[in-house]
């Protein structure tokens, strides 16, 4: 297995180099509206393209929101992000321009197109997709470059949980954060208001005491939150696959987080500082101001993407079959009998693991491969099904 | 009889719960390593049965670690859920 190991790890990835020093897996266009009221034209524009070039993302509030727009400007300068194409209504509170210079100073290439301006919506598409053309001409003569393991920031998310969770998909999926971690790269894992229960234990893995205060702060904080709100994180589906109160949830979930020491708590559109494994801090700072802090799986994997994360896996027990725009979304199916019944939609079965028929290790390579594959550029099964699911809500961080 | 040694998984050793790694019929001896344990009720796939008789405000153990206290008496054999605990953080009131 080491062998295997060492070959996997040797196999050149080749990525498309940006300005800042980041490698990208994919090369996409994305087109942004920047309010609802642009999303159906920025939603025509991209149905004119192949689901796997184009990408569509957008945040559909007219009222100003400091979260948004770092988030907007994060998401449009990631690494998988080869274009960006704005789509404006024109009077929406959304700085436009200003992500269009962050844009621009990132060297990649980028266009503006105000509805009100350009005259209505099919002028807007024609002037939308004529961009693209041009654009994504363009892009296929970018020169790739090698990348290494270490230049990876990989993201772990759960959704869909029940009681096979934690004892298969999650472990497995922690293996290979472990392993990811020892082939020095960066990984990010997150929810704060479903590690209730674990802050304790995390924070005894914190890679310094200051650290560790910083984790058990973020977990209080969103155990407050949930409080606040009257509902914890947990779903009807969580109940009926075995699972009945937040902690249990909460260790099942924690186990993808692997052994690795936590070198720091970061929050959405930040950048881990290092390599090694980051906890992302997702529920909003000063109090419950804008509601549900994550109001599904997606805009969980949406903050990991703005994060940095070239890939994200998703571990699944009652099966789920979103994936993400932007990055591509690895699906482990933590229970044998989702499987069975959704196995077009999984990369991985981890289910084998209740099934006796593969152990966590077997498993959590199995993951480990994968991801290197896909960063090669194999497609996951959401790319293959073009599951390109993006949400983007209010919140607020103290930055 | 069936084979019924691998319906039930236990995760520590300090643990007074079992989880079920297949579907268990009510009112079935299941193995357990040397002993054997009688599952009351219909269980499904990842949901938790009594290893023990578990008093009303114990704390109850699952991967070794508590996952909330029972709100109520618990034999030995019988499924524990919503209805027989609860959380030592966030109570809910979402799920039926």
């Amino acid at each position: 297995m080491t062998t295997q190991n060492t070959e996997q790890s040797a196999a050149p990835i080749m990525a498309w180099p940006r300005k800042d020093g980041r490698k990208g897996i994919r090369n996409v266009i994305t087109v942004a509206y920047l309010v609802e009221c642009a999303h159906q034209v920025a939603d025509k524009i991209c149905r004119k393209f192949d689901e796997s070039d184009v990408h569509l993302i957008g945040f559909s509030g007219c009222s100003p929101n400091e979260y948004s727009q770092y988030m907007m400007e994060a998401l449009c300068t990631g690494p998988n992000v080869g274009a960006v194409l704005l789509v404006s209504l024109g009077c929406e509170n959304f700085k436009k321009r200003q992500l269009a210079s962050v844009v621009e100073a990132s060297g990649r290439p980028v266009h503006t197109i105000t509805i009100q301006e350009t005259g209505g919506t099919r002028r807007s598409i024609d002037e939308g997709v004529e961009w693209i053309n041009t654009t994504l001409a363009d892009l296929r003569k970018q020169p790739k470059v090698p990348m290494d393991v270490s230049e990876l920031v990989i993201g772990t998310i759960c959704g869909g949980s029940d009681g096979t969770s934690g004892i298969s998909g999650n472990p497995a999926a922690g293996y290979a954060f472990d392993r990811l971690v020892e082939a020095g790269a960066t990984c990010i894992f997150e929810e704060t208001g479903e590690l209730i229960g674990c802050e304790h234990i995390m924070a005894d893995r914190a890679i310094s005491p200051e650290v560790g205060k910083q984790i058990i702060a973020a977990v209080n904080k969103a155990s407050a939150y949930y409080d606040e709100m009257g509902i914890g994180s947990f779903s009807q589906g969580n109940a009926d696959g075995g699972l009945s109160t937040i902690e249990e949830k909460s260790l099942g979930a924690y186990a993808k987080s692997g052994s690795s020491k936590i070198m720091g708590v970061i929050k959405p559109a930040q950048q881990p500082a290092g390599r090694g494994l980051y906890l992302l801090d997702v529920v909003s700072d000063g109090g419950m101001k804008y509601g549900v802090p994550n109001i599904n799986d997606t805009q969980e994997i949406i903050e990991l993407i703005a994060s940095g994360s070239h890939v994200v896996t998703f571990v699944t027990g009652r099966g789920s079959v979103a994936a993400a725009a932007l990055s591509p979304v690895i699906k482990v199916c933590a229970n044998p009998e989702t499987y069975a019944r959704m196995d077009e939609d999984m990369d991985v079965n981890a289910g084998r693991i209740i099934a006796g028929e593969a152990t966590i290790q077997e498993v959590g390579q199995e993951i480990f491969d994968l991801i290197i594959k896909v960063a090669q550029g194999e497609l996951t099964t959401g790319e293959q099904l073009g599951h390109n699911e993006f949400v983007l809500d209010y919140k607020y961080f103290d930055r | 009889m069936p084979d019924n040694s691998k319906k039930l998984l236990l995760l520590n050793n300090q643990d007074n719960i079992l989880v079920a790694i297949g579907n268990i019929e009510a009112d079935t001896n299941v193995r357990v390593g040397d002993d054997e344990l009688p599952v009351r009720a219909n269980t499904s796939l990842g949901h938790k049965i009594a290893r023990r008789d578990i008093e009303e405000g114990e704390t109850i153990f699952k991967y070794g670690m508590s996952i909330g206290v029972a709100a109520a008496p618990i034999s030995r054999g019988e499924h524990v859920h919503i209805h027989n605990m609860r959380s030592s953080y966030t109570p809910f009131t979402n799920v039926e």
